[in-house]
């Protein structure tokens, strides 16, 4: 892999069902959808820029200081089925968890990743959609108001 | 700074024509997109336009006034071209002089087939052009140093055709021709 530096070192155990945090600008949201340039990456030695949501003080992290972008999330699994994926531990002051990820994704990738986005954070600017939920694998459980089944 | 690249564009407001079907020729990508011929003794001048160091030319015919969709998409480049340090949180910079080129072309060969792209800002001074029709998308970002890459996608058939990053304006116009032919 051509642009892979020397300083990052994949991560295997970020995978699966670990989840990666990304901001979205507003002009890169289009029909409510965010673009899938959003997993575009061009600058040599850099990788994509995500966050490993591992608590809730990861998305604090993600929001800090950019409180109008909207958070979206990808499962880790959806970038390691991409050929050649390293995902590279690269923390920063206030957080911990940044990652970047390797190699610089063509198109196809792009669009293979934002099939499996789920939305973290909307913020006012993007439309209404009542189907556009929330995603939050920290929430506690909601339990079911169904009344137990009568055993007889 | 004031680029080498000098794009044409030639068109004509033929009363019986449909909307925007009046641009005629582009020099550049002429052998890539279908064009609708000349229609004779018009009242042609040659007027000259200039966009972020890029220099096109275009027949004014008629005293037709330049297309007002691709003066939208040049307001959105300047919108672009004034982004400031950091927009997308991630180091992203404003769009590229050395992006210009490609992108105006794709704009005139796009407006030919009366289809203005969406545009929309790339981190590093890039931009990417998308047009949909009829279930097929075709996506081309132009990075930032003028390089592209294409992803055609058609909903109703399953194919999908990718033109990988660093390719030229040449790799992509077949994608161009089977998007719009």
């Amino acid at each position: 892999m051509d642009d892979l530096p020397e300083w990052a070192i994949d991560d295997a155990e970020i995978a699966g069902e670990r989840w990666l945090l990304r901001r979205v600008p507003q002009n890169r949201v289009q029909d409510g959808i965010p673009e899938k340039s959003n997993f575009r990456e061009d600058e040599a030695g850099h990788g994509l820029s995500v966050t490993v949501w591992d608590s809730p003080q990861d998305l604090e992290d993600v929001r800090r200081d950019h409180e109008s972008f909207a958070v979206i999330c990808v499962p880790a699994s959806a970038f390691r089925a991409e050929i050649d994926t390293v995902i590279a531990r690269a923390p920063l002051e206030g957080n911990a968890n940044h990652c970047e990820v390797f190699p610089h994704y063509g198109q196809g990738a792009q669009k293979r990743l934002r099939k499996t986005f789920r939305w973290v954070h909307r913020p006012a600017w993007l439309p209404d959609d009542p189907e556009a939920e929330l995603f939050d694998p920290h929430a506690p459980a909601v339990e079911s108001t169904e009344p137990p089944e009568a055993s007889i | 700074m004031a680029s080498n690249a000098k794009l044409s564009e030639d068109w004509s407001a033929a009363p019986e024509a449909p909307p925007l079907a009046y641009l005629q020729t582009n020099n550049i990508l002429r052998s890539a997109l279908p064009t609708t011929p000349s229609r004779n003794f018009r009242a042609l001048v040659t007027e000259e336009g200039e966009f972020m160091g890029v220099r096109f030319t275009w027949q004014r015919v008629d005293g037709a006034q330049f297309p007002q969709p691709i003066s939208d998409a040049f307001s959105q480049l300047a919108t672009f071209a004034g982004l400031p340090r950091n927009w997308d949180s991630y180091g992203g910079g404003p769009l590229k002089q050395s992006a210009v080129a490609t992108v105006i072309e794709l704009i005139f060969a796009g407006h030919r087939q009366c289809a203005m792209p969406h545009l929309h800002p790339l981190s590093r001074g890039g931009v990417a052009l998308t047009w949909q029709r009829e279930g097929r998308e075709l996506e081309v970002q132009v990075a930032g140093d003028g390089t592209l890459d294409a992803l055609f996608d058609d909903e109703t058939t399953g194919e999908e055709i990718e033109i990988p990053k660093k390719s030229t304006l040449d790799d992509v116009k077949p994608l161009l021709s089977k998007f719009f032919g």
